[in-house]
């Protein structure tokens, strides 16, 4: 795995690793400074702190699997580099587009809800932008579409709302 | 397969309102309809409320008006109310942007506006009270108001514009000095209360400057450490360039420009800093017989950190032998772009001199410059001879871009008209003719 490989080539002794549980019981090892950006985790380390070995804290992420931590994972060890050095925002987005460019609409809500429940808010902010650019000019339909989501107006109600605003609607571009 | 709603659904409200946000305004209103969850989400919106001219914004061509002043008033009256619909509708903290374009005469209402930009701790607020109908422009009556509690906190302001809207110089120095700490960048056209201005304060953060149009401005005074570019087309002023020590990228258009190309020699010290200098030469030409005997050609100071030249003129000789000076003076110059003013005349154009009568122009190679662009392109003569002689002279020229289009249609409705032209469509292929004739050097033709 991608993760593993990085961490074991620049990862020196001194550095300490702690043990995430997925939601579907995975172990996962990181280094205990990716782990801190995770806020569930940070409280959880905050509250065993007395216990006195790193390695024997096993930290319950009920929220998230193991397919989505791995990808979580190298994503903030590398973002955390980056963003120790004084690099300039341009790289930083660079990344990130990188980062973001391939995910396929499912991996991009699920990213999006597992970013929310670890607090990562720098990556929440990237895949919000992303999810506006994939429903940018287009209609109601595609969007809903898009997102999944039932429509529970009636005809009625829907053609009340746009007759509340209608200048809203229109010039729409077809999708 | 699963969607991205599956997941969607599971955020919480403001994730979603972060990200309806990021829409247009427009857009963030269509949302409304999606499901009941949806429909008051749109009103945390805290983006780019643009309210611009609604046929501006629709469509490109030209709407059909009926110019009599009932339609103009009906049309005024429901631009205001669209304003105030959507801005009391809106629930958020903070807004982005706030941007209002269009000829407004209700000042009362443009007071809350302001208002509201400033409770909204808006970053970006843009202020333009004209607007052109067919050909005529019809500008608002708007003064800044002066009296200072409500506006005392635009703490987020970064980016600042007022076209066509009355303002003080005390009242713009009130704003740069105590009420905005973080405003970069400031640009105010058409002002016609703007006698004197004092740009300075201990920690002015004050980036970009564009002071345009400003036909009744007596004294200016520029003190901003921090200012990076700069931009003037008013009155000849004398100001001084000497406590701006950043300032890299200057524009000067109109009388003032003329001024400055012929005093370049007084300005050397500024002109060393600039990494790209933008000139209109229009006002060169007129009438000025000094000018056509090339006597200030001779005392250009070298602009050795020069990246950028742009010039707009024409290509005709007197122009171009200023430009030409100007190249021979830039030694690290990596573009030029010429915009051609459109519509010079073509009748009376046959008699003006153009480069083949200028058998003494120097044909040793400038070094430096590797993007040749020229805007407006013809397709006359003169624009042929020009290319040609840039080639000659520039041998290391990597791209040559040509548009047909008139600068002053770029990025404007008028722009999406001209290039369906027939005009344009036959330049352009003299632009392709052109580029035929030099295979080996690589030609830019939108």
């Amino acid at each position: 795995m991608a993760s593993s490989s990085s961490s074991s080539s620049c990862s020196s002794s001194s550095e300490k690793k702690i043990t995430l549980k997925s939601s579907d019981g995975e172990a996962l090892n990181v280094e205990k400074n990716v782990a801190l950006e995770f806020e569930p985790a940070k409280g959880f380390l905050e509250d065993n702190s007395e216990e006195a070995d790193d390695e024997a804290i096993v930290v319950p992420l009920p929220n998230v699997s193991a397919a989505v931590l791995s990808e979580l994972i190298p994503y903030v060890k590398q973002r955390l580099e980056l963003s120790a050095k004084p690099v300039q925002k341009k790289l930083i987005k660079a990344f990130d587009d990188q980062f973001t460019r391939h995910l396929s609409d499912d991996k991009l809500g699920e990213l999006m809800l597992a970013a929310n429940y670890l607090g990562v808010n720098y990556l929440l902010d990237v895949l919000c932008d992303v999810t506006a650019d994939r429903i940018k000019n287009k209609s109601v339909e595609y969007v809903r579409e898009f997102l999944g989501i039932q429509n529970d107006f009636t005809p009625e109600e829907e053609a009340e709302l746009r007759a509340q605003c209608p200048w809203a609607f229109e010039g729409v571009d077809q999708d | 397969m699963r969607s991205v709603g599956d997941h969607i659904n599971e955020l919480p409200d403001d994730i979603l309102v972060n990200i309806l946000s990021r829409l247009t305004m427009k857009e963030a209103v269509r949302t409304s309809i999606i499901s009941s969850r949806w429909r008051y989400l749109w009103r945390g919106f805290s983006g780019c409320l643009n309210f611009d001219d609604p046929f501006t914004m629709a469509n490109s061509k030209w709407p059909h008006l009926n110019l009599k002043s009932g339609p103009i008033n009906v049309e005024r009256h429901k631009f205001v109310n669209w304003v105030n619909q959507v801005l009391s509708s809106l629930e958020g903290h903070c807004t982005e942007e706030l941007r209002i374009c269009f000829d407004v005469f209700s000042n009362h209402d443009i007071d809350n506006w302001i208002k509201f930009a400033s409770e909204r701790r808006v970053r970006r607020l843009e202020l333009d009270f004209s607007r052109v109908v067919y050909n005529l422009r019809f500008v608002g009556q708007y003064t800044f108001p002066s009296h200072l509690d409500f506006y005392s906190s635009f703490r987020h302001l970064t980016d600042l514009s007022l076209t066509t809207v009355g303002i003080t110089g005390e009242v713009l120095e009130h704003l740069l000095c105590y009420c905005c700490p973080v405003l970069e960048v400031l640009n105010v056209a058409e002002s016609s209360s703007l006698t004197s201005l004092k740009v300075s304060g201990p920690s002015l953060k004050l980036k970009h400057l564009k002071l345009n149009k400003l036909d009744n401005l007596k004294d200016l005074q520029l003190h901003a450490p921090n200012l990076l570019s700069f931009e003037y087309s008013g009155p000849i002023l004398p100001f001084s360039f000497r406590n701006v020590p950043n300032l890299v990228d200057a524009s000067f258009w109109g009388c003032f420009s003329a001024y400055i190309a012929k005093n370049l020699c007084q300005h050397s010290i500024f002109l060393v800093q600039l990494h790209t200098l933008k000139l209109d030469t229009c006002h060169l030409l007129i009438g000025d017989s000094e000018y056509r005997a090339g006597r200030y050609l001779h005392d250009i100071p070298e602009m050795c950190n020069l990246k950028h030249l742009e010039i707009i003129g024409t290509p005709k000789v007197n122009d171009l032998l200023f430009c030409i000076a100007l190249l021979e003076a830039a030694p690290s110059l990596y573009k030029f772009s010429l915009k051609l003013v459109s519509q010079y005349d073509y009748e009376s154009y046959e008699s003006v001199k153009t480069i083949k009568d200028q058998p003494y122009l120097s044909f040793t190679e400038l070094r430096s410059i590797r993007v040749v662009e020229l805007l407006g392109f013809v397709g006359h003569t003169a624009d042929f001879e020009l290319v040609m002689y840039l080639i000659f002279r520039v041998k290391l020229l990597e791209k040559i871009i040509i548009d047909p289009c008139p600068t002053w249609r770029v990025g404007t409705p008028a722009e999406l008209i001209w290039r369906e032209t027939a005009e344009y469509q036959s330049a352009r292929r003299r632009a392709f003719e052109l580029a035929a004739k030099f295979p080996l050097w690589e030609f830019v033709i939108p």
